[in-house]
């Protein structure tokens, strides 16, 4: 285990109910005890609501190892009216992530001024079997990176092992581990049913650099998705989101040549892109966080339909072409998605929305929402 | 009932921005004058309660650069009370912008008590030293405009001389127009070109056209009046007639 994922953490706080489970007892193997605390609540009970710069920053360094009380299995937030969805589920294993990236989505979301992992992951387990013997014939893509990085701790907590082991009793489902770290080591050896994607958040380096803090660089993502390939797990890559700079073309150009020369269009599930987009009221958190030469606070955006700040849909349907047809130029068999993205965008940039096109149609296909 | 001269008292003038009703006496706590600043009388009614709970009695609502100017003068209060009470959370970040905002006019301080602007809105000011003039200009505006003036012209100090910024600040409408330009230099160059073929494209009799932005979407937006059916007919036909030269605002080449 890296070194500076052990010193990242200043305190790790952990809830009297989750001492006995798995994953404390790892943390006790893997962190010097003088940094671990037993509590019998929440710490930091008088810090609620919207946080403060500071104490978000902070939050990443503090973890809290807790049992999760509501559902773990939930729709993705991208099922809204007006946004073309790809029925997509979410299994939320945390809440906040250890990396630092500039225009990440949680500088509005995030309530608490810790770090928490939930040590109940059998229950987890449990609720996705009751919706597979509900629905079996569903087919559910689930993913794991929504409130956190699927992998960027996976090294602590070793659940990956725990659900590509489970979801190869659910072979008409697919998992779906998102990443922005290189993390993939320790669950290589699982067995799996060729129901497991390992997805990228994809940049190009100058961006990584400059937006994408404590994050694997370019090189290590791909060396990290050539290992997953290497052990038949499937890969999708998630240009998103791409952020507009004066040299954008020559950096994405880059980027898909880079994807394009290592993997074939069989290796990889699926190329979503999407463009930087973010709640209005984060803008604050980032300028404070990141200052006034970011990207991203830089950046030229305008309330769209949905409330987020966008480019304006005439650049992010020039960004989308653009990296479209890079793909395509290599071999029209790359299958390139939008993510998060308005009907209309679907439409200016690929002549379609997504159920029309065959090789997306069944991503798109309705799925049951009762969950 | 005890009195106090007013004479004999601290006054802990923080400039409320409700004048404090003339027909109620001067009010102070342990010898610190908190209300009727502005009284003719000498005497004021003098309570033996604590400082916080006399204030919040007097003020029932206080807004951001009050309590600014407050904790100026009085750092020592019990203020996480103080903050629960005018529902704000007491912490680092709204200390600093108390800072800042003394150091502001107090033009801008009004301004912005006025409009009830929050930690959000104020924030901005902690990333850079903008000139007062810049603040003081801002107070032409609706709480909307002014905030997003605000933000703009903070973020535009990283780039530009706070000369340039201020650069038709005379004209509010002209300067509210320029800032955008600055702060979003290739959406506003865009949207001049199409506004600028929009105008030279040979619109129908009675049909207004013009480039217009709405959020993240810019596009021609058209309007005209139909007193019939034939008048529609007639407009709609002649617009129909219009393609190809419309084609050309987008693709002028």
């Amino acid at each position: 285990m890296e070194p500076q994922l052990i010193s990242q953490f200043e305190k790790i706080f952990i809830d009297q109910n989750s001492a006995e489970s798995a994953v404390v007892q790892r943390i006790y193997n893997i962190f010097p005890h003088n940094k671990i605390e037993i509590v019998n609540e929440k710490p930091f009970p008088d810090a609620f609501g919207i946080l403060s710069s500071n104490e978000f920053s902070r939050s990443k360094r503090l973890l809290y190892v807790t049992e999760h009380k509501g559902h773990f299995f939930k729709r993705c937030p991208g099922a809204k009216p007006g946004l073309a969805c790809c029925n997509y589920f979410v299994l939320n294993l945390g809440l906040q992530c250890n990396m630092n990236c500039s225009y990440c989505y949680l500088q509005s979301y995030i309530n608490t001024p810790l770090l928490t992992i939930y040590s109940n992951i059998d229950r987890a387990l449990t609720e996705l079997k009751e919706v597979a013997d509900r629905y079996p014939q569903h087919t559910y893509r689930v993913g794991t990176g929504e409130t956190t990085d699927s992998l960027s701790l996976d090294e602590i907590t070793l659940y990956s092992r725990k659900l590509i082991s489970f979801f190869k009793k659910y072979p008409r489902w697919t998992l779906e581990l998102k990443t922005k770290s290189s993390k993939v080591d320790q669950f290589l050896d699982v067995e799996h049913a060729g129901n497991v994607i390992c997805g990228w958040s994809m940049n190009p380096q100058n961006i990584i650099e400059r937006e994408e803090h404590l994050t694997a660089n370019l090189s290590q993502r791909l060396d990290a998705a050539g290992k997953c390939l290497s052990k038949k797990f499937k890969l999708s890559f998630h240009l998103d989101p791409m952020i507009w700079h004066p040299e954008w073309k020559e950096s994405y150009c880059e980027l898909v040549e880079k994807i394009s020369s290592m993997f074939s269009p069989e290796d990889a599930e699926y190329i979503t892109v999407g463009a930087l987009r973010f709640q209005p009221e984060q803008r604050h958190m980032m300028r404070e966080r990141f200052g006034l030469k970011s990207l991203v606070t830089q950046a030229e955006v305008f309330q769209g339909k949905d409330g987020k700040m966008r480019y304006d849909i005439e650049v992010r349907n020039e960004m989308f072409e653009f990296i479209r047809n890079q793909f395509l130029s290599k071999s029209r068999a790359w299958r390139v998605s939008l993510c998060m993205e308005v009907p209309e965008t679907w439409s200016m940039t690929m002549a379609s929305t997504p159920r029309q096109i065959p090789e997306l149609k069944e991503l798109f296909a309705p799925a049951n929402t009762n969950c | 009932m005890q009195f106090i001269e007013i004479s004999q008292c601290k006054t802990i003038n923080f400039k409320p921005l409700k004048p404090w009703p003339k027909h109620l006496p001067s009010i102070s706590v342990r010898n610190n004058l908190i209300a009727g600043f502005d009284s003719s009388r000498t005497l004021a009614v003098q309570l033996d309660i604590v400082f916080e709970d006399a204030l919040t009695d007097c003020y029932q609502k206080l807004t951001l650069p009050e309590l600014a100017r407050l904790y100026k003068i009085k750092p020592d209060l019990r203020w996480d009370f103080l903050c629960d009470f005018y529902h704000f959370r007491w912490n680092s970040d709204l200390k600093n912008i108390f800072e800042l905002l003394t150091e502001t006019p107090p033009k801008f301080q009004n301004w912005a008590s006025e409009k009830d602007l929050g930690i959000k809105d104020l924030s901005p000011l902690k990333l850079s030293i903008v000139s007062p003039q810049f603040l003081e200009h801002i107070t032409r505006y609706s709480k909307q405009i002014g905030c997003k003036v605000l933000e703009w012209g903070i973020e535009l100090s990283e780039h530009h001389s706070s000369e340039r910024i201020l650069q038709n600040s005379e004209n509010t409408e002209r300067w509210y127009h320029d800032i955008f330009s600055l702060r979003h230099p290739i959406t506003a160059s865009r949207d001049q070109n199409y506004t600028n073929r929009v105008i030279s494209t040979p619109w129908p009799r009675q049909v207004d056209a013009q480039w217009k932005r709405v959020g993240d979407k810019a596009g021609i937006e058209v309007r005209f009046i139909s007193v019939s059916s034939a008048d529609f007919q007639k407009k709609s036909e002649a617009l129909v007639k219009l393609q190809s030269k419309v084609e050309k605002i987008w693709n002028p080449n």
